[in-house]
């Protein structure tokens, strides 16, 4: 059943120039625009689910990304050690579920009660840029031209899932050179999760793999003589 | 999908014989019952299409 109700507040600007100095003509133009996307109800939900790292929340923008917050990585046993005696007190279970080795990825205790569980996600990241820009530039000169056409978002987050394959080796899959930067016992200053993981909280949803979707491409140029 | 009410405000400038043009827009836009929960695939199973 359809429910809820969304707000999209924003600003478009757009600026052109025209003019020629004796016989080159151009013109330039450019606009920016800027979106507020906000979720002012759900019904009677206290969320709605959107896959495995996406969570519509009221206040929040739509499919934020939900996850743990990666706070680096482990790096001594004793470092885990040291947490497990009092989750296992308190709660009667290690903690982050006792799934966690040396170089996999330190979730933050956001809930503050001694142990890794769903209390600690948050809201991780905003797929919806925040500013969407372009600009062009039209030049003719005696019937010489030149066209281009530049498109960026700017403020928008991606969650990169792939990753975790590219950069696991847990099984026979795509890698990428970026295995070759994961954590081992000699190479421990990285951000990079130790190598063949998968089993652990590198699969959770969390922010490691939250990353900068901002770009500018030039998506369309044309030459004409 | 769902239903929208868009409030817009807007200038249109020109300047120089129209050499130079410039256009604000301003909007709120209030979309209703376009959310849906649907069902989705478990993270294994998404993994599980990466592989080879």
């Amino acid at each position: 059943m359809n429910k809820g109700e969304i707000s999209n507040k924003g600003i478009e600007l757009a600026l052109s120039y025209r003019g020629s100095i004796n016989h080159f003509n151009y013109l330039v133009s450019g606009n920016i625009s800027y979106n507020k996307n906000k979720v002012l109800n759900i019904g009677n939900a206290s969320y709605l689910s959107g896959g495995n790292f996406n969570r519509t929340l009221v206040n929040g923008p739509v499919a934020a990304f939900w996850g743990y917050v990666a706070d680096g990585l482990y790096q001594t046993q004793a470092e885990i050690d040291a947490l497990n005696p009092v989750s296992m007190e308190k709660w009667g279970v290690a903690y982050d579920a006792g799934n966690i080795d040396p170089g996999d990825i330190k979730f933050k205790d956001l809930h503050g009660d001694g142990r890794i569980n769903d209390e600690d996600m948050t809201s991780i990241g905003n797929p919806w840029p925040t500013y969407v820009y372009g600009f062009n530039v039209n030049l003719e000169y005696k019937g010489f031209e030149f066209n281009m056409n530049w498109q960026g978002v700017a403020d928008r987050d991606i969650y990169n899932n792939t990753k975790q394959s590219l950069e696991n080796m847990t099984a026979d899959w795509n890698s990428t050179s970026d295995v070759w930067n994961a954590w081992t016992p000699n190479n421990t200053h990285t951000s990079q999760p130790r190598l063949g993981n998968a089993t652990h909280n590198y699969q959770l949803p969390n922010s490691y793999m939250v990353e900068d979707g901002s770009y500018l491409r030039l998506k369309k140029y044309s030459v004409r003589i | 999908m769902g239903k929208k009410r868009i409030t817009n405000i807007g200038i249109d400038l020109g300047a120089w014989n129209n050499a130079f043009t410039a256009t604000i827009d301003l909007y709120n836009k209030k979309t209703r019952d376009a959310l849906i929960e649907q069902n989705y695939l478990q993270l294994s199973v998404l993994v599980a299409i990466l592989i080879n």
